[in-house]
């Protein structure tokens, strides 16, 4: 067990970066900006072992990658367990941290990432069951077999911990770009470089409402 | 004798018989040649009020075409589509609104709309009449964005004549060899005509077979699907006196597709093998009867059925197959009654239809579909003046399963100077729902795992399913699943006939289609494996509009030069009002979002806004002819990579092109025919978005004729 952890983890130390921005400043959309913008690439998400011919659809190991925002970082081993993380990621599924204690909800805006000043009025829910309350954020291609982040769409969170942060999903391969039959002819090939997040987001760790 | 059969075959299949007589004249003016499709009566082409085109049959041999798809691309506004077979756009509309007539007649067995172009052979063809814009006034139906209604030969002159073909292509790039790589294509037909005493029989055959036509789009390995197809026709005409004739068209199709797959999976290799086969039966009795001078009636009767069947065994587990079958029969009985009293003709029509269909995607091909149509058609034509045509004419559809659709048209012809002809038509399309649109129950274990099931059974499916906790979710547009109604088009059509000099003429329309209640499939649920439930809802509008023009040219006695060129313009309306009120983002280069621009919106998808065509043909007095055809069309999308589920400027989209084919043929003693062509000369190829197009292809054919009179 604890060697699949560590060899867990050591694979996403390589494949993930994070940039900070943490000075205040004024967006182009007027926004005063107190929070941490953070572009994260490559976050792995159960990544495919195997494609079912049958299905075309890619499966993982089933392993969750659990991503704290305060931090911006993949948390492992036993502190997958507490409150010490805020979003998991498996596919395309993102759960929120529903442990005991935590205050964690989530909706989705429909708007402009940079135009999102504050936590608009809405009401954070929860995941219940198979109803995650972060979904609908990506459309699915039947034809070219991807998996399409819908542009416009702001997920807006409660940490564990309490403290608001807002993310949007840029793209869903490796490398940050969907492929396509003409890039990858073999469908096979799109499927295993999926399972890769690349997304950014504006944590404010100051308990206020404002990005 | 002759005179006698003659008469019989004007009155059989006048518009035909016409075309025949003018041919043996000098050139005549192609307005004065004769078309039914704009009207369902005889009618010259200068004086119909809708556009119309005509493609001879001289015009497919000069092309060395082998099949309906190969002719049809080289005309201007027709834009050929590929998947689920070859099917043709017309003004922007799928081919799913263009009704194809066989000397009349509906061809059915459509797969996903789409009915496949391949299944049509042309050796046997006369001429074929494409009328652009709405047709439901006449046709019913599936004649939203037009009717291309293909005329078989129709002369019981005692002849023998037979046609050899052989063509050779090269799978790779750079030139044929003729040693290796390349696959052939062998195509053989042979007509007798004859008749006995006064009834005419004409006997039709026509055998194609090609080693290699397509290209897997999603696979970087070519896959060679052989095919083997075989057509036969027999047409037999008697007159039961001078006024009641009789006639008879049999044909039948029958294609042999070998199929062999390979999917790679962590490896493994999984092959599968097996067959399609598609059978087509036409049967076609038709009594017409000649009252007097202003009065004709004509009984048609109509039987078709396709069948189409694929089968497949998988090498890894010999034991399973995969068996898909659709089966469709249609049959109709109608008459039409043809009054023509000084300045007016009218006709008045009624029709009685049963349609139905049977598959394993519905019900595990248990039980046959049906659907019954009840049809009236009215339609007046007035002259007041030689200048001025009116036509007005309506057409009621009843429909037992779903509502029925009445569909109005008005046209009007006006010639204010010789050389200048004006048109504009109004009228109403409709297409009603299909079979499977209705009744399919469909769960594609080989592509996704996902489902689709047709709207009389949907609910109560997947609210079976629900309860069965089968279901992750269930999404907003299943609330909107009802019954399906047919979708509706409005069709404007203006332009005009320009006689700019007596070698110089040109053809402009202006169009516009607006569509309602198109039926889209859209994502219902899904199921717990992440695998998607899709059903129809009648929920989109749409337009599509643009300009047409042609010109043709006789430059000199022996050169002929015609272009053709078109521009589209589409759009689904509710997609641009979300745009216009801002609720639709797109990427920029780094990923973010930003709110997409109205000129970024592209429309619909698979259309291309420009296309055109050139061809220039050579044709000396000693029988010796020589074309060159030149086709491109502009770049069109493909498919939503932004995620923003409409079609923008950054979305996938497929290169521009331009093609060109070459041929030439001599005419030795009227009785033999050589041809030798080139399609495709640059070995343009296109393997992600042109599976259909096979690249340079050279061929050769032989005609041989015998003529007994």
């Amino acid at each position: 067990m604890k060697k699949t952890i560590v060899a867990f983890a050591s694979i996403t130390l390589i494949t993930f970066s994070a940039c900070k921005k943490d000075s205040t400043s004024i967006n182009t959309q007027g926004c005063t900006i107190t929070g941490t913008v953070r572009t994260v690439n490559d976050l792995p998400a159960d990544t495919v072992v195997g494609v079912d011919p049958q299905t075309f659809q890619g499966y993982g190991a089933d392993k969750k990658t659990y991503f704290n925002l305060s931090t911006s970082s993949i948390v492992t081993g036993n502190d997958t367990t507490g409150l010490n993380w805020d979003l998991a990621f498996i596919g395309t599924k993102i759960y929120l941290n529903s442990i005991a204690g935590s205050q964690s909800g989530a909706f989705i805006y429909n708007g402009s990432y940079d135009a999102l000043c504050s936590v608009p009025d809405s009401t954070f829910k929860t995941d219940v069951g198979n109803t995650r309350a972060i979904s609908g954020w990506y459309n699915y291609d039947g034809v070219n077999v991807t998996i399409n982040p819908i542009p416009g769409k702001v997920i807006v969170v409660k940490t564990a911990d309490g403290k608001y942060a807002k993310l949007e999903i840029l793209n869903y391969y490796k490398g940050g770009v969907t492929p396509t039959p003409a890039t990858d002819p073999n469908y096979q090939i799109r499927t295993y470089n999926s399972r890769y997040y690349t997304f950014r987001f504006t944590y404010q760790g100051n308990g206020t409402k404002n990005f | 004798m002759l005179k006698k059969l003659s008469i019989i075959a004007f009155i059989l299949y006048a518009q035909a018989a016409l075309a025949q007589t003018d041919s043996s004249h000098e050139k005549k003016n192609y307005l004065d040649e004769i078309v039914v499709t704009s009207t369902r009566t005889e009618t010259k082409l200068g004086n119909v009020a809708v556009p119309v085109s005509i493609i001879s049959n001289k015009t497919i041999n000069q092309a060395g075409s082998l099949r309906l798809k190969d002719i049809l691309q080289e005309q201007a506004g027709l834009n050929l589509s590929n998947g689920f077979g070859v099917g043709v756009q017309m003004q922007g509309l799928n081919p799913d609104y263009t009704l194809i007539l066989l000397n009349g007649e509906p061809l059915v067995g459509r797969t996903a709309g789409v009915l496949d172009l391949n299944r049509i052979s042309i050796g046997n063809i006369k001429k074929i009449e494409i009328v652009k814009g709405p047709s439901s006034s006449l046709y019913g139906s599936e004649a939203m964005a037009g009717v291309i209604n293909i005329i078989t030969e129709n002369s019981y002159k005692k002849k023998i004549e037979t046609s050899i073909r052989s063509g050779f292509g090269n799978a790779e790039d750079g030139w044929i060899t003729f040693i290796k790589d390349e696959f052939k294509n062998y195509n053989a037909n042979l007509t007798v005509q004859t008749n006995i005493k006064k009834t005419g029989i004409r006997y039709f055959a026509d055998a194609f077979y090609t080693d290699a036509v397509a290209y897997r789009p999603h696979s970087s390995s070519k896959v060679l699907q052989p095919i083997w197809r075989l057509t036969h026709q027999l047409q037999i005409n008697h007159p039961f006196s001078n006024k009641t004739i009789f006639d008879l068209s049999f044909r039948s199709c029958k294609d042999q597709i070998k199929q062999e797959f390979a999917v790679t999976n962590l490896g493994a290799i999984n092959n599968s093998y097996g067959k399609e086969i598609n059978t087509d039966i036409n049967i076609n009795p038709t009594i017409t009867h000649i009252f007097n001078r202003q009065i004709k009636s004509t009984l048609r009767s109509y039987y078709t059925q396709y069948d189409g069947a694929q089968k497949l065994y998988f090498i890894n587990n010999p034991d399973s197959s995969y068996t898909d079958e659709f089966k469709q029969h249609f049959i109709r009985i109608e008459n039409q009654t043809d009054f023509s009293i000084k300045k007016m003709r009218a006709s008045i029509g009624a029709g009685y239809t049963i349609d139905d269909a049977q598959s394993t995607r519905y019900d595990n091909f248990e039980n046959r579909k049906r659907n019954t149509i009840i049809s009236i058609f009215a339609q007046h034509e007035w002259m007041p003046v030689e200048k001025l045509t009116i036509i007005s004419g309506v057409r009621y559809d009843h429909n037992k399963v779903f509502a029925g659709a009445l569909s109005p048209k008005f046209a009007i012809r006006f010639q204010p100077a010789k050389r200048i002809i004006l048109n504009a038509s109004i009228g109403k399309g409709f297409k009603a729902p299909d079979f499977r649109q209705l009744y399919l129950n469909f769960t594609n274990s080989a592509a996704g795992g996902y489902s689709v099931f047709g709207t009389i059974d949907a609910v109560k499916i997947i609210n079976q399913m629900q309860s069965l906790g089968q279901l992750s979710e269930v999404n907003n547009d299943f609330n909107k699943l009802s019954m399906l109604n047919p979708e509706f088009s409005t069709g404007i059509n203006f332009g005009g006939t320009f006689i700019i000099r007596k070698n110089l003429q040109s053809n402009l329309n202006f169009f516009r289609n607006d569509i309602k209640s198109l039926i889209d499939v859209r994502q219902v649920a899904t199921k717990i494996n992440g695998a998607q439930i899709f059903s129809y809802i009648n929920i989109k509008n749409a337009y599509t509009q643009g300009a047409e023009i042609q010109i043709n040219w006789q430059a000199f006695k022996s050169i002929q030069i015609s272009s053709g060129y078109q521009y589209l313009l589409t759009a689904d309306k509710d997609e641009l009002a979300k745009i216009k009120s801002g609720q639709i983002y797109t990427r920029n280069p780094d990923g973010t979002s930003r709110k997409l621009l109205l000129s970024e919106y592209v429309g619909l998808p698979n259309r291309s806004s420009h296309m055109a065509n050139l061809k220039i043909t050579y044709e000396n007095n000693h029988s010796f002819f020589a074309t060159i055809r030149l086709l491109y069309k502009s770049k069109w999308y493909i498919s939503d990579i932004d995620g923003n589920g409409l079609i923008n400027t950054s979305d996938e989209s497929a290169k521009s092109y331009s093609i060109m084919n070459l041929s030439a043929g001599k005419t030795i003693n009227n009785t033999t025919r050589i041809t030798f062509g080139i399609d495709d000369i640059f070995n343009y190829k296109d393997l992600n978005y042109l599976p259909n197009l096979q690249g340079r292809m050279i061929y050769l054919s032989a005609n041989f004729k015998i003529n007994n009179n």
